[in-house]
């Protein structure tokens, strides 16, 4: 019998299950919800390239098909060479792949009406051309250089058929490149309407952690040494750069933002650089015995590094980063006061150089003006939900200029022409059916990795993506694509391809493998002229893509240039002459020292291996480049005032620094060295009066004095470097 | 009306090219202004889904372009 009591016993036991449940419910879902939220950013990204991938092969598909076009597998190989994550890039890529395309079909008449009736003077001129494309690709940047690759590639693909049947050249032009136009608009068509994927967040995202790292470092110093921030600061200016040049098409803001980009980027550079200077001179002050310069200029440093964060953290929301920019204001007002307070209480100490204080105080106060110009184009871009953008008149956009050196470029050259000429003679001395395709992917490949690092690792990469493709296509050839009788089908067959190439490239580790299967497989699957399976071409096909990797392998392991330790000795000699230019060229400016410099150290690919010696004896190359490149800027840019007498004295100082750079030794050093005590002795003993102002004089002497400490300083590492450095 | 002297096709350089196709080059770079203008005034950010706009716009002239030839 059960009693009223035992009743309410039980419902009450009954509710307090209820409500343990539902609160178990509720934990459930709110992990559900976060798991989602963390599949939506993660995962749903990657998948729903995956399907635009995807449908943009399928689309070409049915076009080419549906307007009958002779090798519908040209459109789809245009997908795969086009389709990017970023639907910017997309269109970018597709605009200068259309300008490639038309360039290479065009020379393809030519040289086919040219020298259709014979064959060397024919190749000849080809290798030329491979030859102007691959260095094309290599002196420009981003996804111009892809042009380049595509002019070349479309000489294979038009030009090389052509020659067999030169009265078809102009229908084999026009209908390559109406497959190449509707790979490029299904592409395009795809990526920007279905689930399009922006450039401006991801411009925001390089913005805002240079940012964040940079007050890190100036709030906390850097413990681990200096060359790692610094190369990694490399990397993302030069990758912010990337993305801003592919903003030309993008429907959203960052068109519109492309100056203030650029022009954050270019502060960006000048404010790095002053800080890597003026560390290095504490550094250098450290390493005395008595250290009491050091120690006056950190004090002077340290309301800087206090200004750049707030509670330990770098700044964030708008509100902070206005704070920052009063705290750095405030600084700049009060910096002259605290160092004539320095330099007071430096005066009790007679062993004291004093000089030296007051060249990092100018140092320093480069460094609050430069951070204040970085903070105001930061705060523009990133304070605001709605950034404001710089009025184009305001900034006129200095490009990042580049560094062109000739010799990398011409050995590219060569190798291409050479890639090329081998390839030609094999096809032509054993009469070899598949000769075509082995020219195509030879000159691929030797245009597309020039501008490579480490072109062996880039190569076995691509490789092993080839190997899988030429597997992938005998599945697809033999057992798949002879049972496809309708478009459905097709694209069951090609889907499995399609998405492991996209499923690969996608990942930045195995981008390479992803693009040699997709070129592999689209280059040989069996539906252009004839559905189905051809065994012997299959086979002299394969052997033609692996002829084509072995010897466009053993040509970049021949030259490969930036591995050599030449290479390396090559890059400190023009570094020194990059200085002697800003001694001696009145059309010098310091951006574009910065730049040059820069861009000659990112080209030699050092900074992609930030943790080889090597590359840390580079950065240190760089570091002391800009050092003294900067201050023989500056000390022309005091010279610019002065009347003749001093006006010569700084020039006779040029000279012999651009000498001491031009052939580094212990006898020009020394003279150099002579001649700035000389000098500095003349203007502290104060006989300059009639010749000089006396504030003129006081520039003077800190940038001179900045000058010998760097020379001075070279004293150890110099002899070191000049024995692989000179004789080249 | 236009089509009525506009040609279907003609001859350039020898080479029969589709006046259709010179429709497309037109509208191609009559957006390729439209598109700079619109993201310089800052419409792209009164719009929902700007790509959408973007390339309706461009079949939509081009349509004009093709109807004038037909």
């Amino acid at each position: 019998m059960l009693n009223t009591q035992q009743i309410n016993r039980g419902i009450q036991r009954l509710l307090a299950g209820l409500t343990a449940l539902e609160q178990g419910v509720r934990m459930a879902a709110v992990c559900l919800q976060q798991a989602a939220a963390d599949w939506y950013r993660q995962d749903f990204p990657l998948i729903g390239y995956l399907f635009k991938y995807l449908l943009a092969a399928f689309l070409a598909l049915w076009v080419a098909l549906k307007m009958e076009m002779d090798q519908p597998a040209t459109a789809l190989l245009t997908v795969v060479i086009v389709m990017h994550f970023r639907s910017g890039m997309v269109i970018t890529k597709s605009y200068y792949r259309l300008i490639g395309t038309v360039i290479g079909i065009l020379f393809s008449m030519l040289l086919v009406a040219w020298f259709a009736q014979d064959r060397f003077p024919f190749f000849i001129a080809a290798a030329l051309w491979i030859g102007m494309c691959t260095a094309g690709s290599l002196v420009y940047r981003n996804f111009q250089s892809y042009g380049f690759v595509l002019a070349g590639y479309t000489l294979c693909i038009v030009g090389l058929p052509a020659t067999l049947t030169p009265w078809h050249t102009f229908q084999i032009a026009s209908t390559r490149m109406s497959e190449i136009g509707v790979g490029l608009l299904s592409a395009t068509l795809v990526s920007e309407l279905v689930l399009p994927q922006r450039l401006w967040e991801n411009i925001q995202a390089v913005v805002r952690s240079k940012f964040r790292d940079f007050s890190v470092l100036l709030g906390t110093g850097a413990p681990a040494g200096l060359n790692q921030p610094f190369l990694k600061f490399m990397q993302d200016i030069y990758q912010l750069e990337a993305f801003r040049s592919s903003a030309q098409f993008e429907t959203d803001d960052a068109r519109v933002h492309s100056a203030t980009i650029n022009r954050l980027n270019v502060q960006f550079m000048a404010v790095s650089t002053t800080y890597v200077v003026l560390q290095r001179l504490i550094q250098r002050l450290q390493t005395r015995v008595a250290s009491k310069e050091a120690d006056a200029l950190q004090v002077l440093m340290q309301p800087l590094s206090a200004a750049v964060l707030i509670d330990g953290q770098p700044a964030s929301h708008a509100e902070a980063i206005t704070r920052v920019q009063q705290a750095v204001a405030a600084f700049q007002h009060d910096f002259d006061a605290h160092l004539a307070v320095q330099l007071q209480h430096l005066m009790m100490h007679p062993e004291v150089n004093q000089l030296e204080v007051e060249t990092g105080g100018e140092l320093l106060s480069r460094l609050a003006k430069e951070l204040t110009a970085y903070l105001e184009t930061y705060a523009l871009l990133v304070a605001q939900p709605r950034a404001r953008k710089v009025a184009s008149r305001e900034f006129t956009a200095e490009q990042l200029h580049m560094h062109i050196d000739w010799l990398p470029v011409s050995i590219a050259a060569t190798r291409g022409a050479l890639t090329l000429l081998i390839l030609a003679a094999i096809w032509m001395t054993i009469d070899w059916p598949s000769g075509i395709l082995a020219m195509t992917l030879g000159v691929i490949t030797s245009t597309l990795f020039a501008a490579s690092p480490a072109p062996m690792a880039t190569i076995r990469q691509f490789s092993v993506g080839v190997l899988l493709g030429i597997v992938l296509v005998y599945i697809s050839n033999v057992f798949w694509l002879t049972a496809a009788h309708d478009y459905v089908m097709l694209c069951i067959v090609i889907t499995p391809a399609v998405l492991l190439t996209a499923w690969l490239s996608a990942r930045p580790a195995t981008t390479l493998v992803g693009a040699g299967l997709g070129i592999a497989y689209f280059l040989m699957v069996g539906f252009n002229q004839a559905l189905g399976d051809n065994p012997v071409k299959y086979f002299n096909d394969s052997i033609a893509l692996m002829v084509a990797l072995v010897v466009s392998g053993i040509m970049f392991s021949l030259t490969d240039y930036a591995a050599s330790p030449w290479a390396k000795a090559r890059v400190f000699t023009q570094l020194r002459k990059l200085v002697v230019d800003a001694c001696l060229h009145t059309s010098m400016t310091a951006p574009l020292f910065e730049m040059r410099t820069r861009d000659l150290i990112q080209r030699s690919g050092s900074v992609h291996r930030p943790q080889e010696a090597e590359s840390v004896r580079v950065v240190e190359a760089l570091c002391a480049a800009l050092e003294v490149g900067h201050a023989v800027l500056a000390l022309r840019a005091v010279a610019r005032g002065l009347s003749a007498q001093p006006y010569q004295l700084v020039q006779r100082t040029l000279t012999l620094v651009a000498s001491y750079y031009k052939q580094p030794g212990l006898a020009q050093q020394q003279a150099v060295l002579q001649w700035l005590d000389h000098f500095l002795a003349w203007l502290q003993g104060g006989e300059y009066a009639d010749a000089l102002l006396s504030s003129q004089a006081r520039k003077l002497t800190t940038q001179l004095h900045f000058i010998r400490l760097v020379i001075a300083a070279e004293l150890l590492q110099d002899l070191a470097s000049t024995s692989t450095g000179a004789d080249t | 009306m236009m089509h009525e002297w506009i040609p279907r096709e003609f001859a350039f350089l020898d080479a029969h090219v589709p006046t259709l196709f010179v429709a497309f080059l037109l509208a191609a770079a009559a957006i390729w202004l439209i598109d700079k203008a619109l993201a310089a005034w800052g419409i792209y950010d009164l719009v929902w889904y700007p790509a959408l706009l973007r390339v309706s716009l461009f079949f939509g002239l081009f349509s004009v372009f093709g109807l004038m030839v037909y």
